[in-house]
């Protein structure tokens, strides 16, 4: 069991904290949450149906935490939001700054579903198994969540640098 | 059935930019690896020995190829000492660490909300002696199962409704970090400073947990408390930072900024300053 830990720990760390910031928790503090998530993955180990994908699951995980860790509030967007956004600075960003900050003003759902599809490309089967939803739902979701990533895209002013 | 239709090239162009940033960090996963195999260490002394300790085989590089100033290297030493036979040294310089610590930690702690709690967790593991306590195994998966929830078929739709995890420091094995055997000179020096932090912590504790169920009368009488027993404690200025967190829950926008002057007076270099100005321009009562 500890060395299916291991593998899974080295294999899936990354997938975990880049799924945990695109799902709004601070580089700051990706670290410890990360930490708490596969924590938390160690004592669930012996439930992972291995018939399933990993990634679904984990994907499970970081929602839950990143939720719990959304709840308290304290960290409400990101640091350059204190500033108004002007189109100097958002040239200035780099694309990860820019998707995530579009990912920071959307609804959180639409936001995993962004992350999981189209970031981090699972497939529509994935998804809906993970969802427990029929695959059109997933597509249709995947729909509205562009739209809205879009939308909030032109509102950060980018449209026009992507 | 209506495929989706791909993404239309800007999209796609800016989501595989995105992807681009996210590199590979095994210092980051070497850290955290580290870090984790301390704290399984509390839950399980058959997985810790495997994880803490560089095994054989390609698990054991990233221990190795850590940089020396790779985050958190400074809670290392004591996770890689060897887990039996905690002498005085290791001990005292344990208690040293956890001091340093919980500085650093209790930002996380009360950044993460819910996490927090289990970051908490963490300085008292840090508290703890390296040797597994056996008694601590029956407390660490309570205190995280919740987490497991997540494991459930259609796991998204419960985690979407928020449910609190219930997770909270005081929910961790505060008090049983005193009840590892220790060597009795070290014992001695070391485990009335180590209670009364102990104590101080769980109070923080209990404040903490009460603002994050809205209770922030328990959380002033906490915090109320820890000023009449510790003033001159290790965790002041965290007590100080949840009055004027409780006061604003309270609705009390003024003694809440004569909490945070006073603060900022006390604590001018206090990592918790630009949180408590944001706070309370967030809540200020319109005019």
């Amino acid at each position: 069991m500890e060395t299916t830990f291991r593998e899974l720990f080295e294999a899936h760390f990354d997938f975990v904290v880049r799924t945990l910031l695109r799902l709004g928790v601070r580089e700051a503090d990706v670290d410890d949450v990360a930490q708490e998530l596969f924590l938390a993955v160690h004592k669930a180990l012996d439930s992972w149906d291995r018939a399933r994908s990993i990634r679904p699951w984990l994907f499970g995980f970081a929602h839950k935490f990143a939720a719990n860790y959304r709840r308290l509030g304290w960290h409400r967007g990101r640091e350059l939001e204190d500033d108004p956004i002007s189109a100097r600075i958002v040239d200035k960003l780099h694309a990860r700054d820019v998707v995530l900050r579009v990912l920071d003003t959307m609804d959180f759902d639409q936001r995993a579903l962004i992350v999981m599809h189209d970031l981090e490309e699972f497939s529509a089967v994935e998804i809906a198994a993970q969802l427990n939803v029929p695959v059109n739902t997933v597509y249709s979701r995947v729909r509205v969540g562009r739209q809205a990533f879009r939308e909030a895209l032109a509102t950060l002013g980018e449209t026009a640098n992507v | 059935m209506s495929d989706l239709e791909p993404l239309s090239p800007d999209l796609a162009k800016l989501f595989a930019e995105e992807r681009a940033t996210h590199a590979e960090n095994a210092a980051r996963r070497a850290a955290v690896l580290r870090r984790l195999g301390t704290a399984i260490a509390i839950g399980g002394a058959e997985i810790a020995s495997s994880i803490v300790s560089p095994a054989p085989g390609s698990l054991g590089a990233p221990h190795a190829s850590a940089p020396p100033g790779a985050p958190n290297g400074g809670t290392t030493p004591h996770v890689a000492s060897p887990a039996p036979a905690v002498g005085a040294n290791a001990v005292a310089t344990s208690a040293k660490v956890a001091i340093g610590v919980i500085q650093k930690k209790i930002l996380v702690a009360t950044v993460a909300g819910a996490l927090g709690g289990l970051a908490v967790g963490e300085t008292h593991r840090a508290l703890a002696p390296v040797a597994p306590a056996p008694a601590m195994s029956q407390h660490v998966p309570s205190a995280t199962q919740p987490a497991l929830s997540t494991t459930q078929p259609g796991a998204i739709t419960p985690v979407a409704n928020e449910s609190p995890s219930a997770i909270f420091a005081s929910d961790l094995p505060v008090a049983h970090t005193a009840d590892h055997p220790t060597s009795p000179s070290a014992a001695a020096s070391t485990s009335a400073a180590r209670s009364t932090l102990a104590d101080e912590q769980a109070l923080i504790d209990r404040a903490r947990s009460a603002l994050l169920r809205q209770r922030s009368d328990d959380a002033l009488a906490a915090a109320n408390e820890h000023a009449q027993r510790f003033p001159q404690g290790k965790l002041v200025e965290d007590r100080d930072m949840l009055i004027v967190q409780a006061l604003l829950a309270n609705g009390d926008h003024k003694g809440a900024e004569s909490r945070a002057a006073s603060f900022k007076r006390t604590y001018p270099k206090s990592i918790y300053i630009p949180a408590i100005e944001r706070m309370l321009s967030e809540r200020k009562p319109s005019p």
